[in-house]
């Protein structure tokens, strides 16, 4: 587990340029202007916006106090790693992932989504997409990993629960919207600048922590093993990943040592992973993800761009209310372009229902749509949240674009791959796989079982002061 | 007339730089022979040929001026350094590091870097090939070569989030100044009805 905060500032790299500051969407940086910046951790919602629009180096030019193999070491990175460093950084867990791959009898578990694959290959000088998904799969298993799977299965988890929450509380009459609970860094944020709005949440977990809670117990028994013997380790696009991981409730089997992720790398630090052990993935044979866990076709794409998931939840609500009343089978989800800035509208009229759904891009541009809600001014069924410019292609924790002017291109340019490796989509509540996990061990969606393996809960936060809009 | 000709330079605002370094980063990339696109692309230092300074007051970045008569050419015992077109240029393949420029230029605005790897060791003499220093690192004077062939422009210039920096025509600017000094000696006399 992390024992210090995620994002730090380096005060002696820092020039107090504040482009952090503009970019912070929680209010967590301050500091006068050319001096360093302090980070509030407790404000921090761990997004790596910071981290990602850090242009402060450590130049040669310049003569610093610490010598840069201290600064190295105090990041946890390897003595041999030759790329500057930048101010604004994130703590990196490549050393406990180390650890685990050496310790006899451990059952190393990666599980590793879309936009990681498809972005890994910049870090190594390629083009985007350079490595396919299957050559990061043969390069996770010559690292060690005993078991590597994909995300679909959880996402698709994630989906069917969220669907499920959304016509439960339609039914029901209970408050709406429900607003997606993917994004680590929006539910903070919700958590200490919006606590009343938590009950909004949807109380379903993230697809990172349903497949650590569903591999920690399946893929060690399937293994033979305890499960306090596997080690989960969760390859992600984003920072504030590790922070959910580190929240105390994630930790499904009941037992608060077994935590359902144990690790948390983001794509950079599967990169320093990987050149660590000189491994050259561009002459990989392309591998198989283990299949003892089933994927779903297509799901693996709901969580690597906004909008994604609250198309995806919409289809599979549409989908339950039909089977409901037959009848209705022409569900149609229409997505509409940006009305509002960074926002994606999407509408579906099915059964009398007429729902409006919005998926926001950048957690600065769901202020408003939060201060909506709070003032009961909008008629939202769902809200999706995705903290990074462009969701989680444009993650926190992956490959750093240098210039600011190449970052929009590159992210397109990623998630148009992303959406080329993608399975066509399918249906996820009729999905055979989906349907064999809940005879075989969920049961019922947001049932007894369900809740307890897939549904977490969420708690106010104090903060000293909001960073809502003055 | 030779001030129809006057080299142009950069120059920061420095009302508007916050001294974040993305020119350095810029520069460096677009000078470097791989050029990474990514943090973890880049195998090794950025050389940028501009250089953030962060004051108490004020941050700017200090680069050369292709000075007219430029005491970093005057000074070069090798001729590395002469001016071409509108500017002063390091020719490398003359340069043997011998650092007088550095000391000669009153901007700082030169720094060594090391020469890439495997480029064939630089003589005086080309007749007194003594010893054979390959395999060893050799230094080489880098400066601003106002981004000879880009047809955008200087990098640091078009990379500049706070468009802090331009690139300045000398004959251009000073003529642009006079013009506006003469429309405003007209609103003057307007302004007495004169």
């Amino acid at each position: 587990m992390l024992t210090a905060a995620i994002i730090a500032i380096d005060p002696e790299l820092c020039t107090g340029c504040k482009r952090c500051v503009e970019t912070c969407p929680a209010r967590a940086i301050e500091g006068d202007q050319g001096k360093p910046q302090q980070l509030d951790e407790k404000k921090c919602v761990a997004c790596g916006r910071c981290v990602q629009i850090c242009s402060a180096y450590d130049s040669i030019f310049d003569q610093y106090t610490t010598p840069r193999e201290a600064r190295l070491a105090e990041r946890r990175l390897s003595p041999s790693l030759k790329e500057p460093l930048f101010a604004a950084y994130d703590r990196n867990q490549v050393d406990e992932v180390k650890a685990a791959l050496a310790e006899p009898g451990r059952l190393a578990i990666a599980y590793c989504q879309a936009p990681v694959c498809t972005a890994l290959a910049e870090d190594f000088d390629l083009p985007t997409g350079g490595f396919s998904p299957g050559q990061v799969v043969a390069a996770l298993r010559k690292l060690g990993f005993s078991r590597i799977y994909g995300t679909s299965l959880a996402s698709a988890l994630a989906v069917v629960e969220h669907a499920h929450e959304l016509v439960q509380r339609l039914e029901g009459g209970i408050i709406l919207p429900v607003i997606n609970s993917s994004c680590p860094a929006a539910v903070k944020l919700i958590e200490q600048s919006y606590p009343e709005l938590i009950h909004y949440l949807a109380s379903c977990k993230s697809p990172q922590q349903i497949a650590g809670a569903l591999f920690k117990s399946c893929a060690a028994q399937a293994a033979g093993i305890r499960s306090e013997d596997a080690f989960n380790v969760s390859i992600v696009p984003c920072t504030s990943r590790k922070l959910e991981a580190d929240r105390p409730e994630m930790a499904a089997s009941g037992n608060p040592a077994i935590r359902d992720v144990d690790a948390v790398l983001t794509t950079r630090e599967l990169a320093y992973l990987i050149k660590e052990n000189e491994i050259d993935v561009s002459k990989l044979a392309e591998e198989e993800f283990d299949d003892d866990l089933p994927e779903v076709a297509g799901a693996e794409n709901a969580y690597s761009t906004t909008g994604e998931v609250t198309q995806a939840v919409l289809r599979a609500a549409a989908e339950l209310l039909s089977l409901r009343t037959p009848a209705t089978s022409s569900a149609d989800v229409k997505v509409t372009e940006a009305q509002e800035e960074g926002a994606h509208i999407a509408c579906m009229q099915i059964n009398g229902y007429d729902l409006k759904a919005v998926a926001v891009s950048g957690l600065q541009n769901a202020i408003p749509y939060l201060d909506d809600i709070k003032a009961g001014k909008r008629d939202l069924a769902f809200l999706e949240v995705m903290s990074c410019p462009m969701g989680c292609v444009s993650g926190g924790g992956q490959p750093k674009v240098l210039l600011p002017e190449e970052k929009a291109a590159v992210y397109s340019k990623r998630l148009d791959i992303v959406r080329r490796n993608a399975a066509p989509r399918s249906t996820v509540t009729e999905h055979p796989s989906v349907k064999a996990i809940y005879r075989d061990l969920l049961l019922t969606p947001c049932g007894d079982k369900s809740n307890r393996i897939l549904h977490t809960q969420y708690f106010e936060r104090e903060m000293r002061s909001g960073p809502t809009q003055d | 007339m030779k001030t129809e000709r006057l080299n142009s330079f950069i120059l920061a605002d420095t009302e508007k730089c916050v001294g974040c370094r993305t020119c350095e980063i810029a520069c460096a990339i677009v000078h470097a022979a791989k050029k990474p696109m990514t943090a973890g692309a880049a195998d090794g230092p950025f050389f940028p040929r501009l250089f953030v300074m962060v004051t108490a007051e004020i941050t700017a970045p200090v680069q050369c001026r292709h000075c007219e008569d430029a005491p970093c050419a005057n000074v070069c015992q090798m001729h590395a350094i002469s001016r071409v077109g509108d500017k002063v240029l390091v020719d490398t393949d003359r340069c043997i590091g011998c650092k007088l420029c550095l000391m000669a230029c009153a901007f700082g605005a030169i720094e060594l870097v090391p020469r890439p790897p495997g480029s064939q060791p630089i003589y005086a003499n080309p007749l007194k090939k003594i010893k054979d220093r390959h395999g060893e690192q050799s230094f080489r004077a880098n400066k601003c070569d106002l981004c000879t062939g880009r047809t955008e422009g200087p990098a640091c210039v078009t990379s500049c989030p706070q468009k802090a920096l331009e690139l300045v025509n000398a004959v251009a600017e000073t003529r642009k100044r006079k013009f506006e000094a003469a429309l405003d000696l007209q609103e003057t006399m307007q302004d007495f009805g004169a």
